[in-house]
Order: C-alpha cells, then structure tokens, then sequence
C-alpha cells in the first residue's frame, strides 16, 4: 500500500494546486479594491482566502459551498467597494442600508444552496460568504457589517423557505 | 476496456475530479493495469514500461481533479501514458541504451527514431479506441480506407441518395 500513499500524495497535490490557482484568481478583486483605495482589513482578506482555498481543496460539498460563497459573497463586497471609489467619501449617502440590502440579497442567494446542500457546507459557504461582505462593508463602521452579516443570516433564512 | 469498465473508470474519475477520496482505490485497481499493459507495448523493455507506467498514473491522479465527466476516460488517460512513455524513450536514448539506436547515430537520426516511435505510439493509441472513433482518426490524419472500400461506401451512399430523392418526388 505504500505505492498507493504515492498516488494519494499527487492527487492531494493536484487538488492543492488547483485551489490555489482559484484562490488566486480570486484574490484578484481584493487586490483591485485595495489598489482603488478601499481599505481592506488585511488579515480579514487572507482569512477569507485561506478559507476558501481550504474548502476548494476539500472538495464535494465544500468545494460547491466555497463557489456558491464566494459569488454571493461578492455582493454585499462589491457594491459597497463600487459605491466609495465612485463617490470618493468615506461612507456614501445610505451605506448603511446599501450593505444590508446587499448581505440579503447574498443570503436569499445562498439559501437556496441551503436547501440542496449539507448543514456543515452550508455554514462554511455562508461564513464565507459573511467575510467578503465584512471586507467590503468594514470600511463603513462596525455596526454596518454586523448589519449586513445579520442579513445574510436573514436572506439564508428566507431563501431557505421561499425554495422549500 | 470494454463498455461496462470504461464506464466504471468514467465514474470513479469523475469522483475523483469531485474531491471524493474513496474512489482513489478503485481508480488505481482498474488503471493500474490498463496503463502498464499499454507501456509494456510501447516500451519492450519491462523495467522502463513498470516506471513509465508509475510515472503516467502520478501523472493521472495529480490531474484528477481536471477531468471532464462528459470526455471518454480512456483517451485522457492514455495522454498521460503516452506522454510517460515517450519520456521514457527519449532518457533512453539519451542513455544509448535503446537496442535500436546505432551508437554513431547523430541527433537528427535520433530524432527521426523517436518521431517514428512516436508514430508508432499514436497508431497503438488509436487502435485502442472505438472503431468508429479510430476511423474518423485516420480520415482526420489523412489515412483514407483503400480506395475499394471508399468507392463502395460511396456507391452504397449515392443508392441511399436517389432512393431518397425519388421519394420525394
């Protein structure tokens, strides 16, 4: 069984590989934001890339949890990153709503994963998903953050529902 | 490989491509074979055809998670066991110990040698698809059935043609 360890070695490397190529393309936005001025909590940004290379590599449900989280992650990331390096001001008119309407909209997106996928998956996908967010709506003060994580929870929950 | 194999390998490289780790075993119990039995009629030599082998089935499971569901597992899996094969053959003609390379061979005749094996490497390839899929091969690399059999499928198809044309008549 030695010889098979071997092979065991190169798929694990190869899946090693490969979610590293994915987290780097993925970390190109983050390099973007932080390049057009958004200020970008720098151990907050590994940590969601870390995590998510961790669930590419894991693979199955994991591996779909950390797509399905990152995409809707890029949401509430997104537009508040769009909003303050079009309008050049530290917390643009209704940032804070903005953030929330944005996290809900990522939830009601996961909470269809939700309903497919397994619990454990799920809650990574959505932590993720929670991180990019928080990455995107720091900038605007704690309580916008905690905002938009809450409507992210809410969106799962409704999302979780409206595909029951 | 016949059908219900081919499916199999189909299935458990598709698992694999998912992340599912249980399908290691049963993929290396059904390539393990299949991929040295093609090295050994590639290379003669035993020793070269076991490591070539080896090297082709790494090669196999560090891509694993690349593999597309939809493509025929045995042509992506032999790429990596003619590519093995043919690094094979070229260490061992950088050694000069392939029997059939003359030591006053110069390059461009050790090149030409390792082109015709190569040649030789694709035919085997090819042999071991379906035959419809080594027959549209061949038209493809400009290998044309013998000029008999080519003038009856025409014939049979130009029969089909007017039968089908006086129908609609």
């Amino acid at each position: 069984m030695i010889e098979l360890s071997s092979y065991r070695r190169a798929y694990e490397l190869g899946r090693l590989r490969d979610a590293a190529l994915g987290t780097a393309a993925a970390a190109v936005p983050l390099l973007l934001a932080r390049v057009l001025g958004h200020p970008l909590p720098v151990a907050l940004s590994i940590l969601a890339l870390l995590m998510f290379a961790v669930l590419r590599w894991r693979g199955r449900w994991w591996d779909r949890a950390a797509n399905v989280g990152l995409a809707m992650g890029f949401i509430p990331f997104t537009v508040p990153v769009a909003l303050s390096v079009l309008s050049r001001v530290e917390c643009p008119p209704y940032c804070e709503p903005i953030c929330a309407i944005a996290g809900l909209v990522a939830g009601v997106g996961l909470g269809s994963f939700a309903r497919e996928g397994n619990v454990a998956p799920v809650l990574a996908g959505t932590s993720l998903a929670i991180l990019m967010g928080v990455l995107g709506c720091t900038a605007f003060g704690a309580t916008t953050a905690v905002g938009m994580a809450g409507a992210v929870l809410v969106g799962v929950g409704f999302g979780r529902l409206r595909s029951a | 490989v016949d059908a219900a194999s081919k499916r199999q390998l189909g299935d458990d490289l598709a698992r694999l491509a998912d992340g599912d780790r249980s399908a290691i075993e049963p993929a290396f119990a059904a390539l393990r074979p299949f991929v040295t039995a093609y090295c050994r009629r590639i290379l003669s030599d035993g020793g070269d055809a076991e490591d070539a082998a080896h090297e082709a089935l790494l090669r196999v499971f560090a891509n694993a998670s690349r593999y597309d569901s939809s493509r025929d597992p045995i042509p992506w899996v032999l790429a990596f066991a003619v590519n093995a094969c043919r690094t094979a053959k070229r260490r061992r003609l950088r050694r000069r110990e392939d029997p059939e390379v003359d030591r006053s061979m110069n390059p461009a005749q050790q090149d030409a040698l390792l082109e015709r094996e190569l040649r030789e490497a694709v035919v085997a390839t090819i042999d071991a698809l379906s035959p419809t899929d080594a027959e549209a091969l061949r038209i493809a690399m400009g290998e044309r059935p013998s000029d008999a059999t080519f003038r009856k499928r025409v014939s049979r198809a130009m029969a089909r043609f007017r039968l089908a044309w006086r129908h609609d008549d």
